[in-house]
């Protein structure tokens, strides 16, 4: 069971997305269309916020297979994280970086392959261990919060994507 | 522009309602924060949010409720959300937000949890 489709780069697109995802949760049958809805609009206004270019697509793919798997791609310069570009080539693979904190959560990033970037939820005591980390990347955390898996795959000026389990 | 909020002051207790607003996310959660935090005076202690109208909330929407409850807390009030609705509590449980806020089911007891 697949289903894609394209949008505007543009974040009033969100309730198009939404109106869509309410037809897809009722086909999946095993997602709520709330979780569903929340994962893909965060991936999607990540993608429209670090986007550069509003006539740029965003496109939406969703196949239920064992799990759900999510893929949110858009081309161009796509959603680049500041802190991710410098370290495409300046860390190993396998390598891990703390990424980002809330309130009890921290995120750590780990270069699985050649620009492509694996996150995890580390725990509550180990955020507090971090004060240094400020509170961003709310969007990523909360993807983290609710899938099983989370990675981005980045090309410069070429085809980008978060790929989501839940 | 039209105020997305309205709020009733109930001495130093006051009630905020959205008005035509289903969504707090990227697309306004900024702009209600700064409505919000216009409307706020010095003599309001308590803030109490009907979420009744509000069906989704993003990370963006979340942060803002989350700066008002700072706030708040920094003026020695409370921030107590109510009237949220299934699919709103089912999205805070899963953002491990209901231990964050207060969260009651009536404006009634929302307000009797003040005394």
């Amino acid at each position: 069971m697949l289903f894609i489709r394209s949008f505007p780069c543009k974040l009033d697109q969100t309730e198009q997305l939404a109106q869509w995802l309410q037809e897809v949760a009722t086909a999946l049958e095993v997602i709520s269309y709330n979780r569903l809805r929340f994962v893909i609009h965060e991936a999607f206004v990540n993608a429209c916020k670090y986007s550069d270019n509003p006539d740029n697509s965003i496109i939406v793919m969703i196949r239920r297979k064992e799990n759900i798997e999510i893929v949110v791609t858009d081309t161009g310069r796509g959603f680049a994280i500041p802190e991710m570009l410098s370290r495409f080539d300046q860390k190993a693979i396998g390598q891990t970086w703390k990424l980002a904190v809330d309130r009890d959560t921290m995120v750590r990033a780990k270069l699985e392959a050649p620009h492509t970037i694996g996150f995890y939820l580390e725990s509550e005591e180990m955020a507090q261990l971090e004060p240094e980390l400020k509170e961003n990347h709310r969007g990523l955390i909360s993807i983290l919060k609710t899938a099983k898996n989370l990675s981005y795959h980045f090309v410069p000026n070429s085809f980008n994507y978060l790929q989501i389990t839940c | 522009m039209t105020q997305s909020i309205k709020i009733d002051k109930q001495g130093s207790n006051a009630i905020l309602r959205f008005q035509d607003t289903k969504n707090l996310d990227a697309n306004n959660a900024h702009r209600i924060k700064g409505e919000v935090r216009g409307i706020l005076d010095p003599g309001i202690k308590n803030l109490l949010i009907d979420l009744g109208t509000i069906h989704f909330v993003d990370s963006t929407g979340f942060g803002a409720l989350i700066a008002i409850l700072k706030t708040m807390k920094s003026q020695g009030g409370k921030l107590i959300l109510f009237n949220v609705s299934n699919e709103l509590e089912e999205l805070m449980d899963l953002m491990q937000l209901l231990t964050v806020f207060e969260v009651k089911p009536t404006e009634k007891e929302a307000l009797a949890s003040l005394n």
